[in-house]
């Protein structure tokens, strides 16, 4: 049997769900796939399409309705510590002060003061964030509690990294600096991350790999060989712009691009 | 007096879509915002309220007693009374009335808070606690107090407090409602990013559920005090020997208008200054939420 070896096997994942309506939904349908250690994964889809429940499930928090999900080797049955998570939204405790929340995870492991301390303040020192350590987290910006976040599932000291739009609310300049913060903690530490994203080009700046997901399938896997930083001039490339062609074909976006928006649905219904 | 149950789930309900809304952007410079600076505007309507008394009073005329009559008796009467003797009440003025009434409150709402969140915070953990207790408090919390006080003075008056019982039972479900409705408010997101920390679901209720749940509970203990001060009162009316309730009786049985406006004055400023304590607690409690000085 697969599931053995190092890094994330999917093995026919099906995840189907009851709409309230009574109709079956089938949010994930035969996913199989694997993911190495280290790899650095975006899931690029339509909204709707079954990205975040992909990653719930990779994460334990959306039991799946068929098929297995294995980390090293092992089945996943529930949230783990092994498994971080960054969500769309805020994922800061606002109650509890800077240091406190980055220290909640070495906290739930049994950690002494002094060791949780030294390790949350040296991740709000890689995270540039050292100067607002006792802060209440409504004091900082968007950003920073972005920042704040990624402090805490690192700290953490999870392997694997779940990412669920964790930048998509942001303005376009801090999100270029959170992606560059990313990448470089991503380097260092040599975690596995799997980030889903709506966003073509957040894609094509981070990933080692990219998954496409419509309809609940992996309709596409494309590797990203191109080489980092990846800046304007390299994500004009034609193997990028390629890349991106192909994305846009599956996400059913390249009429759009070919006819001038003539036929994309939502324009054509308001003329 | 009786505090509608649906009124209590719509005003939670309202507190939990300004929660989702959340803090956006907030100045660094926020500094102490429980500290709460002067307005000009209450002073103004303390002595609005005085103006239109004063009207009244000269409308009205000898049912009405005017402000300075009413201060006056406060201040002669407050500690220490020869009349009240006469009258058949303790000595000590209406000091033992408000003293009695306040301990009454506060023991009331403190035995209801501590109640009410046990059995609020176990339903919103357990379903079929719930469902049990669901319907028990949907029952009991609408019965109006006037039906529902001779029936304690009866179960409780000899043994106990009836005023006291009666308190903690009102003040119960009206905690019981607003810790459940706190806990289910909660972004369901919090608690998933505690278990992926590796959180014990213990810690996740210490740590998580509860500070979340912390201000609309708050909001809960002022809806409960502001309450208690008339449930205990009402109470006290139908039977008691000592108390705001009692007292006012007394007055009532020579006509002495100004006493009752007097002792319904003072209870109304110890109620604003317990209420102005909490709210001060609160802030201090919620410094962390950026609507603390609500």
């Amino acid at each position: 049997m697969s599931g053995h070896g190092k890094g994330i096997v999917v093995r026919d994942a099906w995840c189907v769900f009851e709409h309230v309506s009574g109709r079956k939904v089938e949010a994930l349908r035969e996913v199989t796939l694997e993911i190495p250690v280290g790899q650095f994964v975006c899931i690029v889809g339509r909204s709707g399409h079954g990205k975040s429940t992909f990653l719930r499930a990779l994460g334990g928090l959306n039991p799946l309705t068929r098929g297995e999900v294995f980390v090293d080797g092992v089945p996943v049955a529930g949230p783990s510590a092994e498994r971080g998570m960054v969500f769309q939204d805020e994922t800061v405790f606002p109650w509890m002060r800077v240091r406190a929340n980055v220290e909640f995870g070495l906290r739930a492991q049994g950690m002494s003061a002094a060791e949780r301390a030294r390790i949350a303040l040296d991740w709000l020192r890689r995270v540039e964030l050292s100067e607002f350590v006792e802060a209440w987290p409504r004091e900082l910006s968007g950003g920073m509690r972005r920042r704040v976040a990624l402090a805490t599932v690192f700290a953490g000291g999870a392997p694997i990294l779940l990412m669920d739009e964790p930048f998509g609310a942001l303005d376009y300049v801090t999100r270029l600096s959170l992606h560059r913060l990313l990448l470089d903690l991503w380097r260092n530490t040599g975690r596995t991350i799997v980030f889903v994203t709506h966003d073509i080009e957040e894609a094509l700046i981070l990933a080692d790999r990219i998954l496409i997901i419509m309809a609940g399938r992996v309709v596409d896997d494309l590797p990203v060989a191109l080489p980092r930083p990846r800046d304007e001039e390299v994500r004009a490339r034609p193997e990028a712009v390629g890349m991106i062609k192909t994305i846009m074909h599956h996400l059913g976006l390249d009429a759009l691009a070919a006819e001038g928006f003539e036929r994309a649905p939502e324009l054509a219904a308001r003329r | 007096m009786q505090p509608s149950i649906s009124r209590l789930r719509a005003r939670t309900a309202e507190a939990a879509g300004n929660a989702a809304t959340g803090p956006a952007i907030a100045p660094l410079s926020a500094g102490r915002p429980w500290r709460q600076r002067l307005d000009p505007m209450p002073v103004l309507g303390v002595m609005a309220t005085i103006g239109l008394w004063y009207l009244a009073s000269w409308l009205i005329g000898r049912y009405m007693p005017p402000p300075h009559e009413v201060f006056a008796n406060a201040a002669r009467n407050l500690v220490a009374s020869d009349y009240f003797v006469g009258l058949g009440l303790p000595e000590g003025g209406y000091l033992p009335h408000l003293l009695y009434t306040s301990m009454t409150v506060v023991l009331g709402v403190a035995m209801g808070v501590g109640l009410g969140c046990l059995t609020g915070l176990l339903s919103a953990r357990w379903r079929v606690f719930d469902q049990i207790t669901d319907p028990i408090v949907a029952t009991f919390g609408t019965v109006p107090i006037l039906v529902a006080a001779p029936f304690f003075l009866i179960w409780f008056g000899l043994v106990a407090s009836a005023q006291l019982i009666l308190v903690a039972f009102y003040t119960t479900v009206i905690m019981h409602i607003y810790s459940l409705q706190a806990v289910r408010n909660l972004d369901p997101k919090y608690v998933e990013f505690a278990r992926t920390l590796g959180a014990s679901s213990g810690a996740i209720f210490l740590r998580v559920v509860l500070p979340g749940a912390v201000p609309e509970i708050f909001g809960g203990v002022r809806v409960a005090f502001a309450a208690s001060w008339g449930l205990a009162a009402i109470a006290e009316l139908l039977g008691s020997r000592y108390g705001v309730g009692y007292a006012i009786l007394t007055f009532e049985s020579v006509y002495d208008l100004a006493s009752i406006m007097t002792i319904i004055l003072l209870l109304g400023l110890i109620a604003l200054a317990m209420d102005w304590l909490i709210g001060r607690a609160r802030a201090w409690i919620t410094r962390w939420a950026e609507s603390a000085a609500a």
